[in-house]
């Protein structure tokens, strides 16, 4: 590559920051999260809503193989659900997700369709749903457990990994 | 110690994301910071309709859009437009499944990378960081933007730092790792 010029462009951003008055971290970070609270109640319906669509998706393929058009949905909301559940904190509806991100993931790029990993991830996000009664603490590992034996037979590379 | 503070009132920030919700979480964050002129936008073509006519101090953009690539709408900034909106700073959003499309993100000319989800603390220092450290842009005919080799670059003060600029304590604390394997 030949460089052309190295320079140091005028940014409005940085003259903007530094400009007198402002906001201190602290003071805008709670200001922040005060915010996003003021919210929250919202981002758990579109994870109920997102799940749902998962689950229209799964039982509509009647057994036959998810198609490539469908893994690629599934990954588009699952990442939304990851990102949410993360926002929020729920800690075992985002493994289960992920997990779910994982398998759909390998199986896309693996030329496969199987159906059967994709709906157990699924039927655990339902469980572990912010509108269903959390499971107890060591229900909860077992299902995770047990959705890890999956991944173990697919053994398909997480997406933690890549990048 | 009195903290530094920034002053994000009158900034223009432009956030684009598929996700109507997540944009809304944001753009919250970003009301919080004392941003007042947020646009959101669902897709790489409003995003590019949008900054043909309006000023844009910031841009947080989503590393995979429903009708483009990430790093497709930052090319575009980047080659297409004038300054100051070419040396636009840009913040990348990836999802866990965007993960591979850091790479092209980064080559096409974004200036910061961040996983969802984001919190406000880290998208608070995020922004602290790009607006308060001078950064080098590079012109040549294969990449336009800042110049990626950025690691030992901190802001004049040492603070909103990120993370991993602190290189004394990563160091340290990898070392601890590797003692105790």
């Amino acid at each position: 590559m030949s460089i052309k010029k190295i320079h140091f462009p005028t940014i409005p951003l940085q003259e903007m920051i530094a400009r007198q008055g402002g906001i201190a971290r602290d003071q805008a970070i709670d200001a922040a999260m005060a915010n996003v609270k003021s919210i929250s109640g919202e981002g758990d319906q579109i994870i109920e809503v997102t799940i749902q669509a998962l689950e229209a998706l799964v039982a509509g393929v009647h057994g036959e193989a998810l198609s490539p058009d469908q893994l690629r949905e599934i990954l588009v909301q699952a990442d939304q659900i990851v990102t949410m559940a993360g926002t929020f904190g729920y800690g075992t509806l985002d493994k289960a997700t992920r997990g779910l991100c994982d398998i759909a993931d390998g199986l896309m790029h693996a030329g496969m369709g199987d159906v059967a990993p994709v709906a157990v991830h699924i039927r655990a996000m339902r469980l572990f749903s912010p509108f269903c009664a959390a499971p107890q603490a060591d229900v909860s590992d077992h299902i995770l457990d047990e959705l890890a034996k999956v991944a173990a037979h697919y053994n398909f590379p997480s997406l933690d990994t890549e990048g | 110690m009195a903290q530094l503070r920034l002053n994000l009132r009158g900034i223009g920030v432009l956030l684009v994301d598929r996700n109507h919700y997540y944009r809304a979480l944001v753009a919250q964050m970003m009301a919080g910071f004392g941003v007042q002129h947020i646009r959101s936008c669902d897709s790489g073509a409003t995003a590019m309709e949008y900054m043909k006519d309006n000023w844009v101090t910031l841009a947080i953009i989503e590393a995979d859009l429903p009708d483009m690539a990430g790093s497709d709408l930052i090319r575009w900034i980047r080659r297409e437009q004038k300054e100051p909106l070419r040396f636009v700073p840009i913040i990348v959003l990836s999802g866990y499944t965007q993960v591979r499309m850091l790479n092209e993100v980064r080559n096409a000319g974004a200036n910061l990378v961040m996983q969802k989800p984001l919190s406000p603390k880290a998208l608070f220092d995020r922004i602290g960081w790009l607006g308060r450290t001078k950064r080098a842009y590079i012109e040549a005919s294969t990449y336009i933007g800042p110049d990626r080799r950025f690691r030992t670059i901190l802001p004049p003060d040492n603070d909103y730092k990120r993370e991993t600029d602190n290189l004394e304590r990563i160091s340290a604390a990898s070392i601890a790792e590797s003692t105790t394997q």
